[in-house]
């Protein structure tokens, strides 16, 4: 997919420094991560490429069109894109099954046994056959997300949109969605992933991008951004993370 | 005996020490009514329960009546008063404040007075029936506009933004998500106000509304039988009551995983 990103500045209603202040970019990938320190303004961004806020000034242009800024326009963006949450993102009151068939059925016209068939499907290739009829609290972390992920490709979006979708978790589940991200990665599913698993955005991601204090600082090839690190932010961010991992 | 008597910690009672125990509690509180009605040298008759059947039955009906029309009244007007109190309008916003303030902080009998008296008088409303559940659906709105409110407020934005995500239009939002999880949140407080309901609505029995109440005071005013016409009176309520309760707690349960 293609992206490019123009002069995006965003100031939330009411405060007076802003979450992200005059962000650029222009590449194409099949994966990429944002990276940066908490606070930075990374959740903020997928925010606004998943279309749920709008800039205070810029645009964001995905293969060549503008994600819309009025409310309708917005909605029918928001059908085509796939959204993981950090945490929070399943609804607590549906089981693991009808979080993937009602929006299904009711935001993209499936017939009940078409979203059923659909669900199924997923939820059999991320190995959750046997829980669909759990609600989320009966789930483990590592399942939760999985789910998640399972409903945002449910509708087949253009791409995936994941927002630290393992920090939430214990070490062993989030390998094991590391895992699942990467084999869908193979797939030929597109994501853009903000996360603080540096080996993730290295090794299976094809693009990087850094932001830090609201500003992207920097983005390229993952290999050549985290070996020849161009800015002293990023140097140093880099460096403090691998004081324990040598 | 030790393990019959005392509960371990975080485990549940046996079947057995729950029936010995339950048996346990209810002789000794017959047993201090008895002693009591012996000290009193009385003896207790229950026989006019069948000369006043069809007045009790009346009775009970009304109060059937009171709390089920009172109950989708209130709920109505504290739906309408929980969204007043986060109006844009600042004077709805202050007017929905100010209504659960006053009326949670002052006594239904002193409402009942001043609304039926005063109001009711100037206003025309003499049908003591309808003045009587309009009084009791004001008061009780209040209360639910408080379990509606600390609902609303307890929902999760997370959700909300999720609904976004999916492609909900509002409208969805409000249907797939919003008002199963208010219910969620909420039904296990509005059963319990529901019992309230029906208990309060016995003080209505002070402006003559022929409820549940008031025929046991008029029967008891003729037969002189106060124990045992209040005794039957308890006994009624409880049986309204506690199946609401019982509900309400196994709501509260089958809820507690989905919230």
């Amino acid at each position: 997919m293609k992206l490019e990103i123009n002069d995006l500045s965003l100031t939330f209603h009411g405060q007076s420094a802003p979450v992200l202040s005059h962000v650029n970019f222009a590449d194409s990938f099949g994966s990429l991560a944002i990276i940066g320190s908490s606070g930075g303004g990374k959740s903020t961004l997928l925010r606004l490429l998943g279309g749920l806020i709008s800039p205070t000034s810029g645009e964001i242009r995905i293969d060549g069109d503008r994600i819309p800024t009025d409310a309708a326009s917005l909605q029918q963006y928001r059908k085509k894109t796939g959204f993981v949450f950090q945490n929070g993102g399943l609804f607590r009151h549906m089981t693991a099954l009808e979080n993937i068939t009602i929006p299904l059925i009711q935001v993209h016209g499936y017939s009940q046994e078409a979203a059923q068939m659909r669900a199924l499907e997923l939820l059999k290739q991320l190995g959750l056959e046997q829980d669909g009829n759990k609600h989320p609290a009966q789930l483990s972390g590592g399942q939760r997300q999985r789910v998640a992920i399972a409903r945002a490709l449910a509708a087949r979006p253009s791409f995936l949109l994941l927002d630290e979708p393992t920090s939430a978790l214990d070490p062993e589940y989030t390998s094991e969605i590391l895992t699942v991200l990467n084999q869908l990665k193979q797939e030929g599913v597109q994501m853009i992933i903000v996360t603080h698993e540096m080996g993730f955005a290295w090794h299976a991601c094809d693009k990087v991008a850094f932001l830090q204090n609201g500003t992207l600082l920097e983005w390229g090839e993952s290999a050549s951004l985290f070996q020849s690190p161009q800015t002293p932010q990023l140097k140093q961010f880099l460096s403090k993370l691998l004081e324990w991992n040598r | 005996m030790k393990h019959i008597l005392l509960i371990p910690e975080n485990e549940k009672p046996t079947l057995t020490a729950a029936i010995i125990n339950t048996l346990l509690v209810s002789v000794l509180l017959i047993a201090l009514f008895w002693i009591s009605l012996n000290q009193i040298q009385m003896t207790l008759d229950f026989s006019f329960i069948g000369t006043y059947r069809i007045r009790l039955i009346k009775g009970f009906g009304m109060t059937v009546a009171l709390g089920l029309i009172g109950f989708i009244i209130s709920f109505f007007i504290g739906l309408l008063s929980a969204l007043g109190q986060s109006c844009k309008i600042l004077a709805v916003r202050y007017f929905c404040n100010l209504y659960v303030m006053l009326i949670r902080g002052t006594p239904l009998i002193m409402q009942i007075y001043l609304f039926f008296y005063i109001l009711g008088t100037a206003w025309g409303i003499e049908n003591r029936f309808v003045a009587g559940i309009l009084i009791l659906s004001l008061f009780e709105g209040a209360y639910i506009a408080e379990i509606l409110r600390a609902g609303i407020q307890a929902l999760d934005p997370e959700q909300m933004e999720a609904a976004r995500a999916v492609g909900f239009t509002r409208k969805q939002t409000v249907r797939f998500v919003l008002l199963p999880q208010l219910i969620v949140l909420t039904v296990p407080s509005l059963t319990g106000q529901f019992a309230s309901i029906i208990k309060d609505s016995s003080l209505l029995s002070m402006i003559a509304v022929i409820e549940l109440t008031q025929t046991i005071r008029e029967i008891t005013a003729t037969n002189f039988k106060l124990f045992e016409g209040y005794l039957f009176l308890g006994f009624l309520y409880l049986c309204l009551t506690l199946p609401i309760t019982l509900l309400s707690k196994r709501l509260e349960r089958r809820f507690r995983h989905e919230a």
